[in-house]
């Protein structure tokens, strides 16, 4: 074991730190006084220095770059409003978060508790859901009725349409409650402008909820007198686009001063636009627009905050940010792979054992499939067992060749096998990669010694390696969201995962679970959907028994042409059907379009999810085009019939980080109407997937996936099959290995 | 950047007064002095300490691959050496994917004070990152016992940090700080297998 000093932690990655992206700011390593007085004597050196004297002007430049923030000017990222987006205390402000950064709020005062995400999804476009429990409040300002509790699920945009400049401020628009019962629904353009080191002025002009209090005739109203008038849909409804409330009826200014005493400390004056129609003399008093609040910046994303709220209330407010791309593990704490070794003469030719290679390969999270020498080249076939970004794999793999490999050998195929089939194959050029370890354009040096292209052909496979079984005993927990009775549920119990990989892509796999403890099956939403209840008797499935086979199936992969993969499946797929899967995928290695086409026929599985069925059965299948961009931009059609026999598209938006971080919004419309389709009209929602190597800190290939739906309903459902191609296939092509080869590296 | 540049009109201005800057410059005296700097084959155990963590940990030389030697911990931290320079680190989070060590090389051992040095690392969404540092070195000290040297960088974002190297009259470095990312590595060559 390593000797260790005192103070001294046993953890890896605590005994040298957690990485950060910044330096330390203290006096000892921030000595511009001293840097500057050096650059200022090697001036005099520069004839024999030999430096010319461009070179000196941008050393200079660099030397006398100062950080922003060293001059005491602050930012107002990373502070939210009360429903959870970018702003001041209960008004917006017109600046964002940092790109990709991921906002956690919880807001709070009298009758009125919000939850909210908060997502920077470009540089100036944010995205904001949130759960609001609102109490003693009318269902409309026009509605004399008074409802004793709102639960309330709502999405919000935020545009930022400049950045600020000296003389200009930052504009914005955005949009609250756009889809749904309009409780807290607003709309705002608004600007805000640093008019000093730590102040920062914020004014704007709002509408619907920011139009009602000193509101004013809508200036939109000189395009079209429908801007005029505002209508209020009721909570009972919801669930469609609230178009026709959009910028429509009274508009109101609001506005006010963000202070900063420090960088971690803001305070905040507000005159507020919103007269709280709905609530005033139900939920609270209202009795003055103007707010004051306090937030501070506790530590590493943690804030806290606190408001004195109209005249009449205290609201407490909590925050938590973090931001995928830049994780506090940094590109992770992956012990050290094998260095890249020259050829040795000492070697004897051919490669120096498969066992040991096998040992070696075992060691490093690869399994070795096949081994296959042809003239001067090696050519082994792997499954990645552990790394999330494919290319660290290859790398890996190929430090461990140049150790092995006879001097012989002077290029290595390394084919890269997911789910039984060959996917990929990377011939890299031994001396270029060897060269290429300590340069410092290694990365490019490295991916210019490389081939990538389709492998079809698996090569014949080494003794013993099939049929391959792995098992795995894990803790599980299965929550459910949004139950007015109890918002949060959930059961946790202990899962026994099992997958037998036979050869020729044929897999069997399977989950036992069994439930330890829990409240699911406490819930009294029984389905009052007027469709085949394909997803609303969750409460009845969640009853249905402790030990339960959530999957088993065996499945067929291949991958007959270059760009064409195959996929049959049999058995049972989720917790509620069962039944054949067939699905085609065409993508090929490079470029941003696929083509797959899926056709199920499944029935519905017994409550009890063991092996039987009960009598409803339906053919499901999609036609689905694939888009990937530039920016880690997603985009997904998919065209079909879903599980409750209801026809109709589902559109997903998302974006994807390179190492894997994923979020997206799907909406999907059918011809069940919104009448049949009950409460949200329509199945919308998103979905946020985050690989566990950003929470571990090492290469990890599990992921954990939310999905959260509006409203979960029957219409536009659709089914889960396991071990879906696009997914397997993506991230082992050459787009994906590109986008991360730095990684080769690692 | 009428701040900046203020400040750097002034920090300019100081130097020459701290500095007292000649056209010969203060650390000509011990340049031709400088040695080429001992191999270190015989040392087998690198002591490295994070000097902000105060926790210390034992590397030991796993292998040369030409003139780079690469050191490892029993937790599999590997860090890279060329000359004495660090180059490469892996297991540390913020890693340096490969360091250009040949600025720093030459400005031990040669006339060079100012210098740019060049580093690739990966950011947490796995993209390749190459920064620029500027940096100056200044020496002071007598060679025949002990010359400490240090080295100022700041990098394209504003960020400073500064490395020190301890080198014996041989010219081998037996302690310096060098950084990985924001750790600040202290790192001693042991002397007790010369």
């Amino acid at each position: 074991m390593r000797s260790l000093a005192k103070g001294s932690a046993l953890d890896p990655s605590d005994l040298f730190g957690r990485a950060t992206n910044t330096l330390p700011k203290s006096p000892r390593y921030h000595n511009e006084g001293v840097i500057i007085a050096c650059a200022g004597c090697a001036v005099h050196s520069i004839p024999r220095n030999g430096l010319s004297v461009t070179a000196i002007k941008k050393l200079l430049l660099l030397l006398c770059a100062v950080p922003e923030t060293a001059l005491g000017e602050v930012t107002d990222s990373r502070v939210y409003n009360m429903l959870g987006m970018p702003g001041l205390i209960d008004m917006p402000s017109a600046y964002s978060q940092q790109d990709a950064d991921f906002g956690l709020t919880m807001s709070a005062f009298r009758n009125s508790v919000k939850y909210a995400i908060a997502w920077q999804a470009t540089e100036q476009l944010s995205f904001g859901f949130r759960y609001s429990m609102l109490f003693d409040l009318h269902g409309a300002p026009d509605d004399p009725r008074v409802f004793p509790s709102i639960f309330d699920r709502s999405f919000s945009v935020h545009y930022r349409l400049n950045d600020e400049t000296n003389s200009i401020p930052a504009f914005a628009i955005g949009m609250n409650d756009i889809i749904g019962t309009g409780v807290l629904a607003s709309e705002y353009l608004v600007a805000s402008k640093t008019v000093g080191p730590r102040l920062k002025l914020t004014a704007g002009l709002g509408w619907g909820r920011l139009g009602s209090y000193g509101g004013f005739a809508n200036p939109l109203g000189i395009f079209d007198d429908r801007f005029l008038e505002r209508t209020y849909d009721r909570p009972e409804q919801g669930g469609t686009f609230n178009t026709h409330t959009w910028f429509h009826g009274d508009a109101a200014l609001f506005g006010g001063l963000s202070y900063f005493p420090s960088n971690d400390l803001r305070l905040t004056l507000e005159y507020s636009s919103d007269a709280y129609q709905r609530e005033a003399g139900t939920a609270f008093n209202w009795a003055s627009p103007l707010n004051f609040g306090i937030n501070y910046n506790l530590s590493r994303g943690l804030a806290i905050s606190a408001n004195y709220l109209y005249g009449s209330e205290v609201g407490v407010g909590l925050s938590w940010t973090f931001n995928p791309k830049s994780t506090r593990s940094g590109s992770g704490f992956d012990p050290a792979g094998q260095p890249m070794k020259g050829r040795t003469r000492e070697t004897e030719p051919g490669i120096r054992g498969t066992d040991a290679l096998e040992a070696a390969l075992e060691v490093e999270g690869l399994r070795l499939l096949a081994v296959e020498e042809v003239g001067r080249t090696l050519a082994v076939q792997i499954e990645n067992q552990r790394y999330n970004i494919v290319s660290q794999a290859i790398g890996r793999c190929a430090r461990l060749l140049t150790d092995y490999a006879g001097p012989q050998i002077d290029d290595f195929r390394i084919i890269v096998s997911e789910s039984g089939i060959a996917i990929t194959e990377v011939q890299l050029g031994r001396d270029e990669i060897v060269a290429a370890e300590y340069a410092i354009s290694g990365t490019t040096d490295s991916r210019n010694a490389a081939e990538i292209s389709s492998a079809i052909q698996s090569l014949p496979a080494l003794p013993g390696v099939y049929p391959h079984v792995g098992a795995a005993i894990e803790p599980y927990v299965k929550p459910s969201y949004f139950d007015p009775d109890a918002p949060l549920r959930a059961d946790l119990g202990v899962s026994l995962n099992l997958e037998a990989t036979v050869g020729l892509g044929i897999t069997v796999a399977g989950t036992l679970q069994q439930r330890l403890l829990g409240n699911l099956d406490q819930s009294q939403r029984s389905s009052n959907s007027v469709l085949p209840h394909v997803r609303t008797d969750q409460d009845l499935y969640a009853k249905g028994g402790s030990l339960t086979i959530p999957s088993l199936m065996l499945s067929w992969l291949s991958h007959p042409t270059t760009n064409v993969y195959t996929r049959l499946s049999a058995g049972i797929f989720e917790p509620m059907f069962g039944g054949v899967s067939g699905e085609i995928l065409w993508k090929p290695q490079v470029g941003p379009f696929a083509l797959g086409a899926e056709l199920n026929w499944v029935q519905q599985r017994d409550y009890k999810q063991l092996f039987e069925f009960q009598d409803y059965a339906v053919l499901t299948g999609h036609l689905s085009a694939y888009w990937q961009g530039d920016g880690g931009f997603t985009a997904k059609v998919s065209a079909g019939q879903y599980l409750a026999g209801d026809k109709g598209i589902t559109v997903t938006l998302g974006k994807e980080l390179n190492n894997g971080w994923e979020i997206s919004a799907f909406a999907t419309l059918t011809n069940v109407s919104p009448e049949q389709f009950g409460e949200g009209s329509f199945d919308k929602g998103f979905n946020v997937t985050i690989p566990l190597s950003l929470v571990a800190g090492r290469s990890r290939r599990e992921v954990s996936s939310l999905v959260v739906h509006s409203i979960q309903r029957d219409g536009g459902a659709v089914l889960n099959v396991p071990g879906r191609l696009y997914d397997i296939v993506k991230p082992n092509q050459q787009d994906a290995l590109d986008a991360t080869w730095g990684r080769f590296w690692k | 950047m009428q701040a900046a540049l203020t400040h750097c009109i002034f920090s300019l201005a100081l130097s020459f007064t701290l500095c007292g800057c000649s056209a010969t410059g203060a650390l000509d005296a011990t340049r031709s002095n400088i040695p080429q700097r001992a191999p270190t084959d015989s040392l087998k155990e690198l002591t490295i300490k994070n000097e902000r963590l105060n926790v210390s940990a034992t590397f030991f030389l796993s292998g040369k691959e030409g003139e780079v030697e690469i050191w490892r911990s029993k937790d599999n931290r590997v860090l890279s050496f060329r000359s004495g320079i660090l180059i490469a680190s892996r297991g540390f989070g913020n890693d340096v994917m490969v360091r250009d060590a040949s600025p720093t090389i030459a400005a031990l051992s040669e006339s060079v004070s100012i210098y740019e040095r060049r580093e690739r690392s990966l950011t947490s969404d796995n993209r390749d990152y190459l920064s620029t540092s500027a940096c100056v070195m200044r020496k002071s000290g007598d060679i025949r016992i002990r010359l400490l040297i240090l080295e100022s960088c700041r990098d394209e974002n504003g960020q400073a940090f500064e490395s020190y190297y301890w080198l014996a009259p041989n010219g081998a470095i037996l302690e310096s700080r060098q950084w990985v990312g924001a750790i600040p590595l202290i790192v001693k060559r042991s002397m007790s297998q010369p």
